[in-house]
């Protein structure tokens, strides 16, 4: 391949501008990629945000508000549901397990979600991985909590610390369930979901807490300190929400319907997978930008491409007329432009995926830890490659350019050399 | 006498077309072994004429043919093909692909023309016979080889340039103005080794300038004002 090794030396010959134009298009490429994975896996780990759970059943609402309080912990039920109903759709034949979501307080900042055993052994998240702890282990005391990773790294609590759980959802309150402290007994291992954001206490531990208030305050008079609660029956009277497993897949449908059309009181089941997606349908816009913008950073680069091959056409106009001389057809100069063009093109995108892959691996246990975001380290997959050939097909469009220049300047200039 | 190598007959040249020729030769032939010289002030449409032989150009009108070949006839890549395996160029200065070796730039001909490549490699390999004709040149100090072709003197550089002219035989050689950038003495030894050179390979020799004093070199002087008489 004469022209291709002419290319190539010729390239040498500029390796300064070569390079900057090179180190340009490796950025991009390497933008443009990183965005496609980071993207891919945040889709995928958001739609996994809670997985292995079949229904959550809550009082009837919309389906993302369910999701958003039950899952996200964002914003708050419009309502309860009664034990009674609760123990009723447990109870069904195709149900598997069930996991209690009680929530409704919260400490400084951070929501408290009363719960029981099962929520350790059946909820998962990302690929169905279970919830770990880094540190001790479950609740068994009514005052007993278990903190997500990120409380407890943001508030810098310690096994054995005591904390004062607040009503009502807010970071400033007025009311501290102070009189009935909790003690931390495990904190969980990073899931990089809300998960970790989340206090988590037994169901009876809320009873007790609220033993002495009625209609969502304290009742005055009558307080009842942590040893006198722990006397009362603390069995729970009513849930925000639960989470359902079903022994076998096939009966989803039929008990979604089933507690849609619940008749003591309105329920609502949703499929958290369904959710999720709509959920995602709504935020989904910014990401689809991010990669438009990274569309639009590789362009830039080729562009810088494009103005380095025509400003060096002027100088080359007498290289191109000698190669003529020599026997060079006009298809040849043609050839030599975009040769270069794709030569640049492609090393840009190998140097640019070598300093992705040397970023993700740096990156990899810090947006573990962090985030519990796993990206993959394979090989670029099929539409990353798709991307690839994208760019280095714009890289050849791009050098088509200043190869019709010089195809025409050869004709003008004939094989008179011009300065 | 021998037969024209180079044979042109009623030419007009046009920038465009419907515009007043600045080429109109009747009648121009060049013969076998010939070496000849056309004088003329730059800008008199010399190096037009030299790329219409080059077959890079064609004319309007006329018959230009060489090695009794009409280039005419051909078609556009035919006579690229042609030049490539027929002609050899050497140029006023810069003749020389500064990205490639000394050794790459001799060579060069044989990676556009077939024809040129065999008939190097014909006595042993296309790189030695590179060597033969750089050593010729007065160019077989190592280190030339070796050094960047930016890094050569004027003098060197059209000795490197008459080399890549001369490589794989080709039946012509064209120069155009390849001693102005010389000065006297440089300008009297490099004739002389281009005529040394175009003697021993048999080439024919068609060498343009405006410097008329070095018409004593040549077989035959034509001037150019002579054969071009484009109408007024």
């Amino acid at each position: 391949m004469a022209v291709l090794n002419l290319a190539w030396k010729s390239l040498l010959n500029r390796r300064f501008s070569a390079l900057l134009t090179i180190g340009a298009i490796a950025l991009s490429v390497m933008l443009l990629i990183g965005v496609e994975r980071i993207r891919t896996e945040t889709r995928a780990s958001f739609a996994n945000t809670i997985s292995g759970t079949d229904l959550i059943v809550g009082a009837r609402s919309g389906s993302i508000q369910l999701l958003l309080f039950s899952v996200f912990r964002i914003g708050n039920a419009t309502n309860n549901i009664t034990w009674e109903s609760y123990q009723d759709i447990a109870g069904h034949d195709a149900v598997a397990w069930t996991v209690p979501i009680s929530l409704g307080d919260s400490h400084r900042g951070f929501r408290v979600l009363g719960t029981d055993h099962g929520y350790f052994e059946h909820y998962r998240f990302g690929r169905k991985q279970p919830l770990t702890f880094a540190q001790g282990g479950r609740f068994e005391d009514v005052f007993d909590a278990v903190l997500g990773a990120e409380v407890a790294s943001e508030l810098v609590y310690r096994l054995d610390q005591d904390i004062a759980i607040a009503h009502g959802a807010g970071k400033v309150t007025f009311h501290q369930h102070d009189d009935k402290p909790f003690s931390v007994v495990g904190i969980l291992a990073p899931t990089g979901t809300p998960v970790d954001n989340t206090i988590h206490v037994s169901l009876e531990g809320i009873e007790a807490i609220h033993v002495d208030w009625r209609d969502g305050a304290p009742m005055p008079g009558t307080k009842v300190s942590a040893e006198q609660a722990r006397k009362r029956d603390l069995s729970p009277k009513a849930i925000t929400a639960f989470l359902v497993g079903l022994k076998s897949k096939i009966a989803t449908f039929q008990l979604q319907r089933k507690i849609n059309e619940y008749r003591a009181e309105p329920l609502l089941a949703i499929l958290p997978g369904v959710a999720l997606t709509e959920l995602w349908g709504v935020m989904g816009v910014a990401e689809q930008m991010l990669l438009v913008v990274s569309v639009f950073v590789v362009l830039v680069g080729l562009s810088g491409m494009l103005v380095a091959l025509l400003t060096s056409l002027n100088e080359r106009r007498r290289e191109m007329a000698v190669l003529r001389s020599v026997g060079a057809r006009r298809h040849h100069i043609f050839a030599l432009m975009v040769s270069e063009a794709v030569v640049l093109t492609l090393i840009g995108i190998g140097i640019g995926l070598a300093l992705l892959y040397i970023l993700m691996v740096a990156a990899q246990p810090v947006l573990q830890d962090r985030f519990g975001i796993l990206i993959a380290l394979g090989p670029p997959g099929a539409y990353e490659l798709g991307l690839l050939s994208l760019v280095l097909l714009a890289g050849a469009v791009v050098g088509l350019i200043p190869a019709y220049r010089a195809y025409r300047n050869s004709l003008a200039d004939g094989l008179t050399i011009r300065v | 006498m021998s037969k024209p190598i180079i044979e042109v007959q009623q030419l007009e040249f046009a920038w465009e077309s419907g515009q007043t020729p600045v080429l109109s030769i009747a009648s121009f032939k060049v013969f076998e072994q010939e070496r000849v010289f056309i004088k003329g002030p730059s800008g008199c449409g010399k190096s037009t004429l030299l790329s219409l032989l080059g077959g890079v150009m064609l004319p309007q009108s006329g018959e230009i043919r060489i090695l009794d070949q009409s280039l005419i006839g051909l078609s556009r890549g035919g006579r690229d093909h042609f030049r490539a395996d027929h002609i050899g160029f050497v140029f006023q200065m810069f003749n020389l692909i500064p990205y490639l070796s000394v050794m790459d730039n001799v060579t060069l001909p044989c990676r556009f023309s077939e024809r040129r490549r065999q008939r190097a490699a014909d006595q042993s390999t296309v790189e030695n016979e590179a060597l033969r004709l750089l050593d010729h040149l007065d160019l077989n100090d190592n280190t030339i080889k070796a050094k960047a072709v930016t890094d050569l003197s004027v003098g060197q550089q059209q000795r490197v340039a008459v080399a890549r002219a001369l490589i794989g035989s080709p039946e012509i050689v064209i120069a155009d103005e390849p001693t102005s950038a010389l000065d006297t003495d440089l300008r009297d030894a490099f004739i002389r080794l281009l005529m040394a050179d175009c003697n021993a390979h048999g080439t024919t020799l068609l060498f343009v300038s405006h410097d008329g004093g070095l018409s004593p070199h040549f077989d035959r002087v034509i001037d150019f004002g002579h054969i071009n008489c484009p109408t007024h």
